[in-house]
């Protein structure tokens, strides 16, 4: 089962675009460090489901790719391993390939993460508020998929039982697909109105409208969105400063970091923590009631 | 100067401001910083503007049946990576529909799609250079219209415009800054997929065009939609 922090919507989006932002652009390798760790502990208890055997070993093929073509591309170190083709494949290009291959999988766990940090419900819920029409454009397409592709299934079925087009010639069935494909347009098209001439009906567009709303903004709320934009901030002034600079290339350097440094990357590490230890309290909470009944 | 430029304008100046100060922050990684804004950036003004202007509700409908038949088609050829109805139907909305009906299709099929087969970094991207080919399809409606030979020629177009694009997001996101080398490589690799996605967008676009343009064309003048964003006469 997975529990949802019962928090208002605005609060996980913002830690996960804060999270997101830094570790696609930060260039330091304790930040990746721990956007990677934050995301595999919440994904590997919060979603079990997730981090399948299959999933896990293509994250780490697309790592270790991403790590051993970098030096092919980029000779700038100082250290050669091997020469190949004549030309240096060194070990601080190996170390940056690796660094960046572990922040693409890192931002890429942290997608995966969103899936489960925000309810579905509420996903679109903030969206709605800015951009109305596209919100509405968004859900109804959302519910359409699955509509067309049973609308679709059912005529195939009808002509299938019917005996037209049970041809098993590839271009026979490439050109029944498009008759299909046809028909659905009409017919959707068709129900786009209907439900276009509904909605006006019931009001859609009219002033004064009240939207219903699962979501309400606590203090509570106020409060956790205050200490992620306050920790955002740190880590930030750590980043714009040049505490957490490296360079690999010609040799890696690192910035001394000082107390500044050590803080932003300690605020990041609470940061991506967040989801982790909040799924956490709930489990103990939910264990806890359960052992009393 | 009216209210509507003026927000573009704004818009526009965002780009270079949000990235020069992005990059500023994200020294090493400011290729992909940029590029990430300029995907990001460019699809907000034409958000805005379809957000500000009047829809009507079937208008609405009518954008999101045709953004949910390009996302089954998506699925409905799944087991043929790059062999997808998706720029086939955006440049059919757009041309008859016009051309910010078009960038929407395009740009919101990319975001929904990706529901299903999986949301990255690379969300972006797609939204942008999909929402951009339904955008241009838009402002080449007339002659994409009458041409076959055109409309064949665009879809050719869009399939390499698309690759060239994600190529570039490979070289930003899986190696360091931007190197001419790597990008080579990338777009050599993805000759095959380039090619593939060329050839079923002008399969597309020749299977779809009539059925799905007449369609189209036939809710437009029995309904009355999209009257301001497409005025000449498609019978011309």
């Amino acid at each position: 089962m997975v529990v949802r922090p019962r928090r208002h919507p605005l609060v996980p989006l913002t830690l996960l675009l804060s999270v997101l932002l830094i570790a696609m652009f930060a260039q330091t390798p304790a930040l990746t460090l721990f956007a990677f760790i934050g995301a595999t502990l919440y994904l590997a208890t919060a979603a079990r489901s997730v981090l399948t055997m299959r999933s896990v070993i293509g994250y780490l093929i697309l790592w270790v790719l991403v790590a051993v073509t970098n030096p092919l591309f980029s000779t700038g170190g100082a250290t050669p391993i091997v020469f190949i083709g004549g030309r240096p494949y060194t070990r601080e290009a190996l170390l940056y390939g690796i660094h960046l291959g572990g922040m693409l999988i890192s931002v890429l766990l942290w997608f995966r993460c969103e899936t489960f940090l925000v309810a579905e419900e509420n996903r679109f819920f903030l969206f709605g508020r800015i951009a109305p029409k596209s919100a509405l454009l968004i859900s109804s397409v959302l519910r359409f998929v699955p509509l067309l592709r049973r609308r679709a299934e059912a005529m195939r079925g009808a002509q299938t039982a019917v005996g037209v087009y049970d041809d098993p010639d590839w271009l026979h069935r490439t050109r029944s697909t498009m008759t299909t494909w046809s028909a659905l347009t009409t017919w959707s098209l068709e129900h786009a109105i209907d439900a276009g001439a509904a909605m006006k009906a019931r009001g859609y567009g009219l002033p004064g409208r009240t939207t219903y709303r699962t979501c309400h903004f606590t203090k509570t709320d106020a409060v956790c969105l205050t200490a992620i934009l306050a920790l955002d901030a740190v880590t930030i002034a750590a980043l714009a400063t040049g505490r957490l600079d490296i360079s690999y290339y010609p040799e890696i350097i690192t910035a001394r970091a000082g107390l500044l440094g050590r803080c932003g990357i300690a605020a990041f590490a609470v940061l991506t923590l967040l989801p982790f230890f909040s799924f956490l309290k709930e489990d103990l909470r939910w264990c806890y009631y359960r052992s009393k009944m | 100067m009216n209210r509507r430029w003026l927000t573009f304008l704004l818009f526009f100046a965002m780009i270079p401001a949000v990235a020069v100060g992005g990059a500023l922050i994200f020294r090493e990684r400011h290729y992909a910083w940029i590029s990430l804004c300029v995907a990001v950036l460019t699809c907000l003004p034409i958000v805005y503007d379809f957000e500000q202007r009047e829809t009507g509700s079937a208008e609405l409908m009518v954008l999101s049946v045709l953004t949910s038949l390009s996302v089954a088609g998506r699925f409905l050829f799944a087991w043929l990576p790059g062999f997808k109805p998706v720029t086939a139907i955006t440049v059919i909305t757009a041309i008859w529909l016009g051309a910010e009906p078009g960038f929407i299709v395009g740009s919101l099929t990319a975001l929904l799609s990706n529901f299903y087969f999986g949301q990255g970094p690379w969300t972006p991207f797609q939204m942008f250079s999909w929402g951009l080919i339904g955008g241009l399809a838009g402002l080449l409606a007339r002659p994409l219209r009458k041409h076959k030979v055109l409309l064949c020629l665009y879809g050719v177009f869009a399939g390499v415009f698309y690759s060239l694009i994600m190529d570039l997001w490979s070289t930003f996101w899986m190696g360091e800054g931007f190197s001419l080398a790597r990008y080579l490589t990338y777009a050599t690799a993805a000759i095959p997929t380039t090619i593939e996605y060329a050839v079923s967008n002008v399969i597309f676009l020749l299977a779809l065009t009539g059925p799905i343009g007449d369609k189209l064309d036939r809710i437009r003048v029995k309904y009355g939609l999209f009257r301001e964003t497409e005025n000449e006469d498609p019978a011309d």
